[in-house]
């Protein structure tokens, strides 16, 4: 851009002299206003450590082949997320499913898991999304004011999708989906 | 002319500038994605019997894994007498297996004298059948005591499966190795069933 402005200048100036020579009388250009603009802008950060899976490990009770009550996984953070204007923070997820069992699971067995993700730091509530309900309206919170900081999601309350009696098929990979998303609100 | 003619080409240069930058540098939505995994091992298991809803013929009640014939042959005719037991095992297999019943001595056999011809006319063999009921299968296990050896039956189970095993077993008034109604040499008479499941 300053190469750009610097070229201009030249040329208005070689302009100037050519016209000196072919006339004698005077001329201008302008006023020339110079405006800029600042577009809203959102950033969900980077995930620290670069690692975007919350790994549970053996989801079940070998013993029973019940899911285990107490899954647990680190939180992630959203480093230096920011937005530039009031904004909303969205979290969304899926539930974990089972991706090499084939069809439906057979009586007395499940093959989903539900759980509750949670994104905090950004809004007071947390957004909060449960993959077991229908309906969820704390997955949007609203920023009225501009923000940068860290956002921290959480996974928690796993429960198996069709209620507790039931046990879960074996599969290698159960696998769910978390999306977190700001936006800007104008 | 010549100088406006600059100065409009300079101007359209800049907003171009602009518009390329703005999408490139900002954006009014950003989204993270992360995944949740998990894995849910082979399990199969299986733990120890208890009696079943049906009533226990002629069995005394379950001690341990050891179920005993109360009175193994009629006191009057030392022909066999019938006997009845229902047995459930709670039991999951989270994935396609197979169960196995496998006798030890393909019926109840006296013991102490393997090998040893009982005397003419008597009976050392009882045989018996065990209905299995787990899942989907429904399958019908004969020790049918023609020989003393190990006898065993497979059954696929092509799915996932909970709940209970259920063992039927029966012994048939007068049933034994020789023929009906044969008497039974004294002696204890012993076998042992065993219920795996395991992988196909």
């Amino acid at each position: 851009m300053k190469t750009l402005l610097r070229a201009s200048i030249l040329a208005l100036a070689a302009l100037s002299a050519g016209a000196a020579q072919a006339a004698d009388d005077t001329d201008s250009v302008g006023p020339m206003p110079v405006t800029g603009d600042v577009p809203a802008m959102c950033s969900a950060g980077a995930v620290e450590g670069g690692d975007t899976v919350f790994a549970l490990g053996v989801i079940v009770d070998t013993a029973t082949g019940f899911l285990l009550s107490d899954l647990t996984a680190p939180p992630k953070t959203l480093a230096a997320s920011f937005c530039n204007t009031r904004s909303t923070i969205s979290i969304s997820a899926t539930p974990m499913t089972a991706q090499a069992f084939a069809g439906p699971a057979p009586q007395g067995f499940s093959n989903a898991v539900d759980y509750t993700a949670t994104a905090s730091g950004w809004t007071d509530p947390a957004a909060r999304y449960n993959t077991g309900e229908a309906a969820h309206p704390d997955a949007t919170q609203t920023r009225p004011t501009a923000f940068t900081g860290d956002i921290t999601v959480d996974v928690s309350a796993f429960t198996t999708v069709g209620g507790n009696t039931l046990r879960m098929v074996a599969d290698p990979l159960y696998q769910g989906l978390v999306t977190v998303t700001l936006a800007a609100v104008s | 002319m010549g100088a406006q003619r600059i100065l409009a080409g300079l101007a359209t240069a800049l907003a171009a500038a602009s518009v390329l930058a703005g999408p490139a540098a900002a954006s009014s939505a950003s989204a993270s994605e992360m995944s949740v995994t998990g894995s849910a091992p082979q399990v199969c298991a299986v733990q120890n019997p208890v009696v079943g809803a049906g009533a226990l013929v002629n069995f005394r009640s379950l001690n341990g894994t050891t179920l005993q014939i109360d009175r193994l042959a009629d006191p009057t005719t030392l022909a066999t007498s019938a006997a009845l037991a229902d047995i459930r095992f709670a039991a999951v297999c989270n994935y396609p297996h197979r169960i196995t019943l496998e006798s030890d001595n393909n019926g109840l056999w006296r013991g102490g004298s393997a090998g040893a011809a009982p005397p003419p006319g008597f009976a050392d063999g009882v045989p018996y059948t065990a209905t299995l009921v787990w899942g989907p299968v429904n399958s019908r296990f004969e020790a049918d005591a023609t020989g003393r050896r190990v006898r065993q039956s497979t059954v696929p189970v092509d799915e996932a499966t909970a709940g209970d095993i259920e063992i039927h077993l029966a012994i048939q008034a007068g049933a034994s190795n020789l023929r009906a109604n044969a008497p039974l040499i004294a002696g204890v008479y012993t076998d042992t069933l065993r219920v795996t499941v395991e992988p196909q």
